[in-house]
């Protein structure tokens, strides 16, 4: 394989490096789409893009497409503004009240809407009626706080292997099912593990003992668990 | 612009916020979608908005639903992972170009005589023919 040379952000990355690796040396905002404890998702990425002086904006690093001398940005104007745009959307296709979320203070949505500086949608918000699951003896699902990231599902097929969540649905009315698209508790394949609770960026899945602003998840373990299964070495042995 | 070989035909008094391919194209494009990038599932949701209910955008907001439909629409375009998405808001880029007086209608209450506005926003001529396009 040939070395490509990328330059993202005015730096030049590792030589074959993927797009996504070398996003995530320099520090560059994104919304929380992309994890390093399952597969890569191509997920939304503003940036622009291009070989030979062509410039693109595009919404998506992964599969990455790379081209020898391939100029990346990750931060300009346009797509700050863009950022913003994708937050106010999270925002207004959910129910997202804070100040009575479990995840309030320790919430990567909350923080994305931080750093990309909005304090209000601009856009209408939509009120969507969406459940909330309690079935589970341990945990509940709040689907009105669920931003679609698929982390659980990601994480729960490819880290448990239980895969006990999928996406069902269409456009708005999307949503995280488990099981057949049934109650969470009766699902048998779930092993109560909480790696769903520990990757979930908002307040959708926690704990049923946590209340306001309590979720505290452990964002460290299921990577750290990739990495003990990947080079069987585990800190009891 | 429809993209899929269909055609809509318009007379010269319809309402091309309410009734013209925009938000048939983007009410076929967030019921299709697969929910996976945001600006496809939610941005054809919004961009959908002005026509489904005019009333559901926020008062006082009116004055820049414009303005904010030519921001999303590109952002829309170009930050959609698939084709789905990049060419929902195609009609509406090309209503808010040649009918822009129809969005800025919103703002107001109808015109009296029903006729569409100018893409300045301004009423036609009281000498203007019945149906002519302003």
């Amino acid at each position: 394989m040939s070395v490509i040379t990328l330059t993202i952000n005015g730096s030049r990355a590792v030589p074959g490096a993927t797009l996504l690796d070398a996003t995530r040396a320099p520090r560059c905002p994104c919304p929380p789409s992309a994890i390093s404890m399952a597969s890569p998702r191509g997920g939304l990425q503003p940036l622009h893009g291009g070989g030979g002086g062509q410039r693109q904006a595009a919404g998506r690093l992964h599969p990455p497409r790379r081209a020898e001398g391939m100029v990346v940005t990750t931060n300009s104007d346009e797509l700050q503004e863009y950022r913003r745009m994708a937050v106010e959307m999270f925002f207004a296709e959910g129910n997202h009240v804070c100040a009575f979320c479990v995840a309030n203070g320790n919430c990567e949505l909350q923080n994305v809407a931080v750093e990309v500086g909005m304090d209000h949608s601009r856009f209408p918000y939509q009120y969507p009626h969406r459940p909330v699951d309690a079935s589970h003896h341990q945990f509940a699902i709040d689907h009105n706080r669920c931003i679609l990231c698929t982390r659980c599902v990601r994480v729960c097929d490819e880290i448990e292997g239980a895969h006990v969540w999928d996406v069902v649905n269409r456009g708005s009315h999307c949503k995280i099912a488990a099981g057949m698209d049934q109650p969470w508790g009766p699902v048998d394949a779930c092993t109560s593990c909480g790696k769903c609770v520990d990757v979930c960026p908002t307040g959708a899945i926690f704990r049923k003992e946590d209340t306001t602003s309590e979720k505290h998840r452990h964002t460290e373990r299921p990577s750290l668990l990739r990495l003990a299964r990947e080079e069987h070495h585990w800190q009891n042995q | 612009m429809m993209g899929s070989g269909g055609m809509v035909v318009l007379g010269e008094t319809t309402d091309m916020v309410a009734r013209s391919g925009a938000p048939i194209s983007c009410a076929s494009a967030s019921t299709r979608s697969c929910g996976k990038c945001v600006p496809c599932r939610a941005g054809t949701v919004q961009l959908e908005q002005p026509a489904r209910a005019r009333s559901s955008w926020p008062p006082g907001q009116e004055a820049d639903l414009d303005q904010l439909l030519k921001r999303l629409c590109p952002m829309v375009r170009s930050m959609s992972l698939c084709g789905l998405g990049q060419s929902a808001p195609k009609p509406v880029l090309s209503t808010l170009r040649y009918f822009r007086g129809d969005y800025l209608a919103l703002r107001r209450p109808p015109h009296a005589s029903g006729r569409r506005l100018r893409p300045d926003g301004t009423a036609p001529a009281a000498a203007t023919p019945t149906g002519a396009n302003g």
